[in-house]
């Protein structure tokens, strides 16, 4: 499988006397899909800010490509990694001006217009997600999930190798999250695009994702090689909660579920 | 949206064009047809003749230069700090530019160097406050509050030296100063409007080409990196491009304050937010705008004249004080 990001022993702190991260290391292979998980505060949106350079590591290495992103300039690292975020900026441009921006990275020389092969690739990822109907919609006048959906179409119109996604389904409902989830899996699987997404879902995360990278507290990251059905152990530690394995009643497959007491 | 840029392309040259007439035949003599066509053809009287190439032509393509040039270094400023009440008047520019300028008076530049001193002046006046807009960002630590509050400081400060200098300086300088003090055209030269004009002009094709990377820009620091725009790079040039402009306007009339604030907004609600039309739309309706402006300050109180930053600044200030009071939310 062909390495796209390699994160080398990184360790980040935003001031001297505290690391967010330490000695990080992880790749990101290409068709694959990794959930990014752990609790608040841990450091997975300053990991993602680390792999888009908007942070540079104290110490630790990261390579696009095989080459330093810091050498990228930020149009390139913007066609080869596409990144969602958290929130969706304030905006009153209509959805199809702002997924179209995605174009701008992949313009060979500077214009002012988008070619009819762009505006159908725009209208396409629309399509696909459902949501062709919001086309001349403000971005600020359509649901937080809405705004999650344009965010990611936005992302995939420079067809990036690498997508980063910071917790892309938090604000969609269960019917929107199973289109996002199956539309990333068709993405990494038929166009090899490596996708890294922080979540807070376990068992979301465990129903679709090919790796589970977990960091905790302390900014320590570990891997969790079997993804279906994560360590308790390990779980605990990484989340300071009890998890207990539970099985479904369908097809008897287990499940692992934090256990909530309330009652 | 062809229909709309065909729509829109129609409208404002035509609205151009009426504003055009109107503006070269009303004045203190009343230009008629039969007056423009002796003036084409060589048969007017020298007095209708000069009176027409010396004042009334120079004056109509320094207002619309000015208008021109202001209105889109207005819609600049409002899309790289993604604020609707920031332009060249309220954040301080044309104060500093014009205090620029009336240093340059006073040290008597012009008279030793040659007028092209004046819009460099005017450009080095404005340079700090350039910087310090870089230095702040979009997303800075302070708030759009903050700013547009250091900009009416600056302004004061800025008009509070000048004063200063006039009480300091001979009668000749003094009387170079106030004309450029109150807005007024009235005294512009051919050469200063064409120069404006043409300069405004190649900078409003550059920005329409790079009108995209404005419109990502308006997303903020963060966004405008994930679509692959370099923010800190494109601001300094935008905002290069906009003290030019701003720089420029205040060498050939001096401060006419809200008109980078009034068109662009009016534009905003009847055209679009995307500035690939505001970037073309706001040069030529600003032009517009103080072209009419200009026309009924020359004739509204003959034989004197009210000053064409006066009136803008009734005007501009009155829907300013009504924005502020929309947009009080959003600061």
């Amino acid at each position: 499988m062909k390495q796209l990001l390699t994160c080398t022993s990184c360790s980040f702190g935003y001031d001297s006397s505290r690391h967010v991260l330490n000695n990080v290391s992880f790749t990101l292979n290409a068709g694959e899909i990794v959930a990014l998980l752990g609790p608040n505060g841990a450091g997975k949106s300053t990991l993602l800010k680390l792999l888009l350079n908007r942070l540079k590591p104290n110490i630790g290495q990261i390579l696009v490509e095989g080459k330093s992103v810091e050498l990228l300039r930020t149009r390139d690292l913007a066609s080869t990694i596409g990144y969602v975020e958290q929130n969706t900026p304030r905006t009153s441009m209509s959805v199809i001006d702002f997924i179209l921006l995605g174009a701008v990275s992949q313009f060979a020389t500077q214009r002012f217009w988008y070619t009819s092969e762009e505006k159908m690739r725009a209208r396409s990822l629309l399509e696909d997600f459902g949501i062709r109907h919001l086309e001349n919609h403000s971005v600020d006048k359509i649901s937080g999930g809405e705004q999650q959906l344009v965010q990611i179409s936005r992302a995939l119109m420079s067809s990036p190798k690498i997508l980063l996604l910071d917790e892309p389904v938090s604000h969609l409902d269960i019917q929107h999250i199973d289109t996002v989830i199956r539309l990333l899996l068709t993405i990494a699987k038929e166009r090899d695009v490596a996708i890294l997404a922080t979540i807070h879902d376990l068992y979301l995360a465990s129903s679709f994702c090919d790796r589970m990278l977990l960091l905790d507290q302390n900014g320590a990251l570990s891997v969790e090689p079997n993804p279906y059905l994560p360590d308790s152990t390990l779980m605990g530690n990484v989340f300071q909660a009890t998890f207990e394995e539970a099985t479904l009643v369908e097809n008897n497959e287990k499940v692992l579920i934090p256990r909530y007491r309330f009652r | 949206m062809r229909n709309k840029i065909l729509f829109w392309a129609v409208f404002s040259f035509s609205l151009f064009t009426i504003t055009l007439l109107f503006s070269l035949h009303i004045g203190a003599v009343n230009f008629t047809f039969s007056d423009f066509k002796g003036i084409v053809s060589g048969d007017s009287s020298e007095m209708i003749s000069s009176l027409f190439w010396q004042i009334r032509f120079p004056r109509i393509v320094a207002a619309f230069a000015v208008g021109a040039s202001l209105a889109l270094a207005g819609t600049i400023m409002q899309a790289v700090f993604s604020n609707p009440l920031v332009e060249p008047y309220t954040l301080g520019l044309s104060g500093a530019a014009s205090l620029g300028m009336a240093l340059s008076f006073l040290l008597k530049l012009p008279t030793r160097f040659g007028s092209w001193v004046i819009p460099t002046a005017a450009f080095v006046g404005a340079l700090p406050i350039l910087l310090f807009l870089l230095s702040l960002g979009r997303e800075s630590r302070f708030g759009m509050k903050t700013i547009l509050l250091s900009g009416v400081m600056i302004s004061y400060v800025c008009s509070s030296v000048v004063t200063l200098i006039l009480t300091a300086t001979d009668l000749e300088t003094m009387g170079n100063i106030v004309q450029w003090g109150f807005g007024s055209l009235s005294g512009v030269t051919l050469t200063g409007g064409s120069v404006l004009l043409i300069v405004s002009l190649v900078l409003m094709v550059f920005f329409l080409l790079f009108s995209l990377i404005l419109n990502a820009l308006s997303l903020g620091e963060q966004d405008s990196r994930s679509i692959g725009i370099s923010p800190k790079r494109w601001q300094i040039v935008f905002l290069v491009g906009a003290t030019i402009l701003t720089a420029g306007a205040v060498s050939v009339c001096g401060v006419v304050g809200f008109v980078g604030l009034l068109v662009p907004h009016i534009l905003r609600i009847l055209v679009s937010r995307d500035n690939r039309f505001l970037v073309p739309l706001s040069w030529i309706f600003g032009g517009t705008v103080v072209l009419f402006a200009d026309s009924i300050g020359r004739t509204l109180i003959l034989p004197r004249e009210i000053p064409v930053g006066v009136i803008m600044g009734i005007v501009g200030g009155i829907l300013f004080f009504a924005l502020i009071q929309k947009k009080s939310r959003l600061l």
